[in-house]
């Protein structure tokens, strides 16, 4: 919901991040991109120095904090007879003091998309409303990315410049953060710690702009007529290169696990050691796998990993595209930074772009 | 399309509704006839599905998967489900005792075109336990017999013992109505004084017209390539030719994409599928 009267654009001083993160976390549960080991990744923030806005790209996406690795749908208990608790319990989104919200600071566009892209696609049907609640209760601060990241190719894709899904949108000007109000919840964020911020003014907003438009012209661009993809996909789907990429994947699914766009679950029972007690718990799943098309009976859809492997660019490249018209992949580069066998995601799509064999 | 608006309603689609097991009748030695009514009165009285529509059946603590209702849409008070056991969940079913409570959500998915089939010929070709969501179609067709026009079926199973409702079997065998051939893969105890092959050897056995006929086909994955070439063979429009797919599933409900079948959802977007849609689904058949 964008802003109920228009805020203009306003100035955060880099010093004051640490008091803006004390007064959010009186009152919300922040995360936040922090250091880990040589990498970066969303962890709670309960002090404003451990916030690393300078991160590259984390080695998991803020999705974790809207779908979570594992979460319990139902929680059962059979004794004395079976009653079963349901863990969507109603929260009052009203309010930012009511415990149960969070935010996420420092989000950039390419999981900023990744967001809105799990908007669509798991409401399509029904709407997930694990993930809309999660949603509803979640606040985001979105980040500009002023360097690119190794293996990204977020220009290509088109999410550059992205600020969907975000409440507010910082971009970085000296000693100092440019802050754009996008909604309505970033705009009680901001009326909540309103001593923090002051109007940007115009040659501010005059030099974000040229900083941005730079920047869009220095990012790198790997890959010509990125939504050309699925059109290219039918030609290439018999093609020779799914074998040679199956020959070196070893089916470990770290691809789909680090993916913001990927979003398969499986669901299994919990059972607590009295046997009485337990949750059904839905987790995160990948088609990467051998088991994830395998069907009672034992008849795999899927039983090789080249199979596999086109499945996954199959279902972001055509499949997303044809059920909500968008490319299931926001160019953020994880995959190939996880990939044990070096796969890389860029030659992988110019391989498609160029028929496959 | 009254039948998508009524599956995909606004509610929980995660919400169980608890049913009690009121009988089991066993029908081979791992598959079981299970008899259930909702525990909630009124809920039983407003339940309804459409032929070829499946649920998501619970036994918490063993987990979840999606079941083909298997009885006549026209009996009321309760519902039958066919399983055959083959995992954790299937086999703790089959130790169930009788009044044990079962979780349900649904009914799920697009099941047989039943209103196209009204004054139509009727070739119903079931594979194995594809019989089971077959059925509903089958006792719906015979239960209004004077709506439809002919009714031929092929039924296919492994062996003389794993054929299902045999007492049913026999009825329509003896049917004047009704043209029933079955076929067994194999006759080990040389018990069985029938055909012997694969299904798809049934259509030396039966003559079918393609006019005014539609084929409703469910079976083994490995049937339906066959099947579909015989089925081309008499004449039949890909249109008129209807198939259940069976996928790996754990939500029922357009999420967790286990089902997916090209842009398909089987869970929502079938699994019932006309031949003519589900060729242009990349692995479907």
């Amino acid at each position: 919901m964008p802003p109920k009267k228009k805020v203009a654009a306003l100035i955060l001083k880099k010093k004051d991040i640490p008091k803006l993160v004390r007064q959010l976390t009186q009152v919300l549960t922040v995360y936040g991109p922090v250091a880990n080991q040589s990498q970066f990744k969303f962890d709670t923030i309960t002090d404003g120095s451990q916030l690393r806005l300078d991160y590259d790209t984390t080695i998991l996406p803020p999705k974790k904090f809207f779908i979570p690795p594992t979460e319990d749908m139902v929680t059962f208990s059979q004794s004395p007879t079976l009653t079963i608790h349901d863990t969507l319990a109603q929260s009052d989104i009203e309010s930012l003091w009511n415990g149960k919200r969070f935010l996420v600071f420092g989000v950039h566009s390419c999981d900023l998309a990744a967001i809105k892209f799990h908007d669509l696609i798991l409401t399509q049907i029904y709407p997930d409303p694990y993930r809309t609640r999660r949603r509803e209760e979640g606040i985001i601060i979105g980040l500009n990315c002023l360097l690119p990241c190794e293996d990204s190719f977020c220009k290509s894709a088109g999410t550059l410049h992205t600020t969907d899904s975000a409440d507010l949108m910082l971009t970085e000007l000296d000693n100092t953060y440019y802050v754009d109000v996008l909604t309505e919840t970033g705009r009680k964020v901001v009326e909540f710690c309103k001593i923090l911020f002051s109007p940007a003014s115009t040659e501010q907003t005059k030099l974000v702009k040229k900083t941005l438009t730079q920047r869009n012209q220095t990012f790198p661009d790997p890959l010509d007529s990125f939504e050309e993809i699925p059109s290219q996909f039918d030609a290439s789907y018999e093609a020779e290169m799914w074998n040679r990429l199956g020959r070196r994947c070893f089916g470990c699914g770290a691809c789909t696990m680090v993916c913001p766009t990927c979003f398969c679950f499986d669901v299994s029972d919990r059972v607590e050691l009295n046997l009485k007690e337990g949750a059904r718990v839905r987790k995160w799943d990948s088609c990467q796998l051998v088991d994830f098309a395998l069907v009672a009976g034992g008849h795999n859809f899927r039983p090789t990993i080249p199979s596999r492997v086109r499945f996954r660019i199959y279902h972001k490249f055509w499949i997303e595209p044809e059920q909500i018209n968008q490319i299931g992949c926001v160019g953020c580069g994880r995959c190939t930074r996880a990939c044990p066998a070096d796969i890389d995601m860029i030659e992988l799509l110019s391989d498609i772009q160029k028929g496959g064999n | 399309m009254t039948q998508s608006t009524a599956t995909r309603t606004e509610k929980n689609a995660y919400q169980y509704n608890m049913a009690r097991i009121v009988r089991v009748t066993p029908q081979t030695p791992d598959t079981n006839l299970y008899t259930v009514e909702y525990v909630n009165k009124d809920q039983q009285k407003q339940f309804n599905f459409i032929p070829g529509q499946f649920m998501l059946l619970s036994l918490f603590g063993h987990g979840e998967a999606p079941f083909g209702i298997c009885s006549s849409p026209n009996q009321t008070g309760s519902f039958d489900f066919c399983i055959r056991s083959v995992g954790s969940l299937t086999n703790a079913l089959q130790n169930l005792a009788q009044d044990s409570i079962v979780g349900l959500r649904g009914p799920f998915g697009h099941g047989w075109p039943m209103e196209k089939l009204k004054g139509k010929n009727v070739v119903i070709i079931g594979g194995g336990i594809g019989l089971v969501p077959l059925r509903p179609a089958i006792l719906d067709i015979l239960e209004n017999r004077d709506d439809y026009g002919t009714l031929q079926i092929m039924y296919g199973a492994r062996c003389p013992e794993e054929l299902l409702f045999k007492d049913e079997l026999y009825i329509w065998d003896n049917r004047r109505d009704v043209e029933y051939v079955a076929t067994v893969d194999r006759d080990d105890e040389h018990c069985w004084a029938g055909n012997i092959g694969v299904v798809t050897i049934l259509f030396d056995r039966i003559t079918i017209s393609p006019k005014d006929t539609y084929a409703l086909v469910c079976g083994p994955p490995i049937m339906y390539k066959f099947v579909m070439r015989e089925l081309e063979k008499i004449g039949l429009p890909d249109d008129r030719v209807y198939l259940s797919l069976e996928r790996r599933m754990k939500c029922g409900v357009g999420h967790c994409s286990h089902c997916l079948v090209g842009s398909k959802f089987v869970c929502q977007d079938g699994p019932v599928f006309s031949y003519k849609e589900a060729k242009t689904q990349r692995g479907a058949v």
